[in-house]
């Protein structure tokens, strides 16, 4: 009897995940086994999935979406970590104002972000170009090639991933007594040796953290590549999660979208479990 | 005694806040220069001259910013409201209550939290669609609420919340409900805040699902109706400029006013100890 109110203070939480998340998820597996468009549904087992393996643009979706991660996993880290580091140095009300100024990109509208950039970026009229020109250089056309367009995107991305990071790390330097510190410097150590013996390895629960949100985050990659290239040239900026998007709302191909995004799923579900226990041993206590 | 900091440090920590701030100076000072100025070479942002409001003039009367931004408030705060109340209630359940299933429910949490709702995003819309909750506020609203992390940050807050406080309720005869609410949330408020102002914030900006479920122009949202009206505006960069900045401002001022709710809603789910 005095388990009946554990249950029924879970009950609007069960609703919504029964409704949004595990009708779905099984629904989207089926889906994927069908031709579903809008208007017909014919079961097609797995020809979806045939299709897949077939389809340049999910190669190169799956190749950019790596290289994203590539780029802005350790950027996001080792810049985040040495932002806080210095701006712990400072007094509270400064720092405080460095964790604002650095947030700033994480609270803003992708979207009015985007605006901007596309501003700076333009190949004719942009910003940039024009600096170019004054300095007697041409204009490099970003986007043309995705050895350019990818660094770019990346970097850019950047500018939102930090802000996060940047607050934990800090809080987590925050935590380390400061007698440690204290007790090293009697001893002679120096500034990289603080850092390195003992910040970096206190820190440890907080990288793990920040490691597993990134790699998340990573795969949920859409607005900035969707609204400043579409994907272009050819698909070799696209993420996985635009061609699950344009396959469904540009292409109407429902199945074909939801056999993407169970593949999509898969290749979440593997990291997801690997940091699993990662954060059970390291991160995150229950 | 801390460690000092070195001029490299110094010079290096001011290049980066140069480049962090200079998109929102763009931002800010393009939205008052016409399309001339901002193109010629070299370009002119310079904000004490040559400035115009036709840009403001043009969004404000052309565009419908109001009606995104209302929009995006009505349908951020029921997420945030629905979010806090899911996640309260929930957390309270995992922190302070034990019944059978307890860790496998909660291992369900962590799963839902690891594996993000962009996952399900054709499944979601074709359900939500069977259920006629497509391109409507209630459905927009319904369907963005993602608990899990809130779960999670309310059962870590609510777990330090001393239980005999909570036991002491029940020999004066309190009941269940009248518990939670008068002294389970009360005393949460820091944590749920927080969670209410963080998922605010995730729902202002999430794009593709408003994306994918909008297709009114009444019911368009800030990022809908900054991207539809970019796109119909490309030889004008000052009045997308303007949308942009418009679009920023609410957030900014917010963000600025509860920068320590912030800071809370990070740390708590993420530092141990």
């Amino acid at each position: 009897m005095k388990e009946k109110w554990g249950y029924l203070f879970l009950l609007p939480w069960l609703a919504f995940l029964l409704v949004f998340t595990i009708y779905p998820f099984f629904y989207g597996f089926g889906a994927s086994l069908y031709d579903y468009t809008l208007t017909r549904q014919v079961f097609t087992g797995l020809e979806n999935y045939r299709q897949i393996f077939r389809d340049e643009a999910f190669a190169r979706s799956i190749g950019a979406t790596l290289c994203y991660a590539a780029i802005l996993l350790p950027l996001t880290v080792c810049l985040s970590l040495w932002i806080a580091n210095v701006i712990t140095k400072f007094r509270e009300r400064t720092s405080g104002v460095f964790k604002a100024i650095f947030y700033l990109p994480t609270i803003t509208s992708q979207v009015a972000l985007v605006v901007v950039w596309n501003f700076i970026f333009a190949p004719s009229f942009g910003l940039l170009a024009n600096l170019f020109q004054m300095a007697g250089l041409t204009p490099v056309s970003w986007f043309d090639d995705p050895v350019k367009a990818i660094p770019l995107l990346a970097i850019l991305i950047l500018s939102y991933t930090m802000g996060q990071p940047i607050i934990l790390y800090s809080a987590g330097i925050g935590n380390i007594p400061v007698s440690y510190f204290e007790a090293a410097r009697i001893d002679g150590a120096t500034d990289r040796q603080l850092f390195f013996k003992i910040t970096l390895p206190m820190l440890r629960s907080v990288t793990t953290y920040i490691l597993i949100t990134c790699t998340i985050g990573m795969l949920q990659i859409f607005a900035v590549p969707y609204l400043m290239t579409g994907g272009g040239p050819n698909n070799t900026t696209s993420t996985l999660l635009m061609m699950v998007y344009k396959s469904a709302f540009i292409n109407g191909n429902f199945g074909y979208a939801s056999a993407v995004g169970v593949m999509l799923f898969l290749i979440t579900a593997v990291i997801a479990a690997l940091q699993f226990r990662v954060m059970r041993a390291d991160a995150l206590e229950f | 005694m801390k460690a000092k900091i070195h001029w490299g440090q110094v010079i290096l920590l001011t290049l980066l806040v140069l480049i962090f701030m200079f998109p929102f100076y763009v931002m800010l000072v393009g939205a008052f220069k016409n399309q001339m100025a901002l193109t010629m070479v070299p370009p002119d942002l310079n904000p004490f001259m040559r400035t115009t409001a036709n840009n403001l003039k043009y969004v404000l009367d052309k565009s419908g910013i109001f009606q995104w931004l209302l929009n995006s408030t009505v349908m951020s705060l029921g997420v945030a409201l629905l979010t806090a109340f899911v996640s309260g209630t929930a957390g309270y359940s995992f922190a302070k209550k034990r019944f059978r299933g307890h860790n496998v429910l909660f291992a369900v949490v962590i799963a839902t939290m690891l594996l993000p709702r962009q996952m399900l995003l054709i499944p979601n819309y074709l359900v939500a669609m069977n259920l006629g909750l497509t391109n409507q506020m209630i459905g927009l609203i319904l369907t963005s609420v993602s608990p899990a992390f809130g779960i999670f940050l309310c059962r870590q807050f609510m777990e330090g919340l001393p239980t005999e406080l909570i036991e002491a309720a029940d020999m004066d005869g309190c009941g269940e409900i009248r518990k939670f609410v008068s002294i389970v949330v009360p005393l949460s408020a820091p944590a749920m805040g927080a969670l209410a102002i963080f998922s605010f914030f995730s729902t202002w900006n999430d794009y593709l699902w408003q994306l994918i479920m909008i297709s009114s122009r009444p019911l368009q949202t800030v990022p809908i109706g900054i991207a539809t009206f970019s796109q119909g505006q490309i030889s004008n960069v000052g009045r997308q400029l303007m949308a942009a900045a418009i679009a920023t401002l609410p957030m900014l001022i917010v963000f600025l006013l509860c920068q320590k709710a912030f800071v809370r809603g990070i740390t708590l789910g993420g530092v141990k100890g």
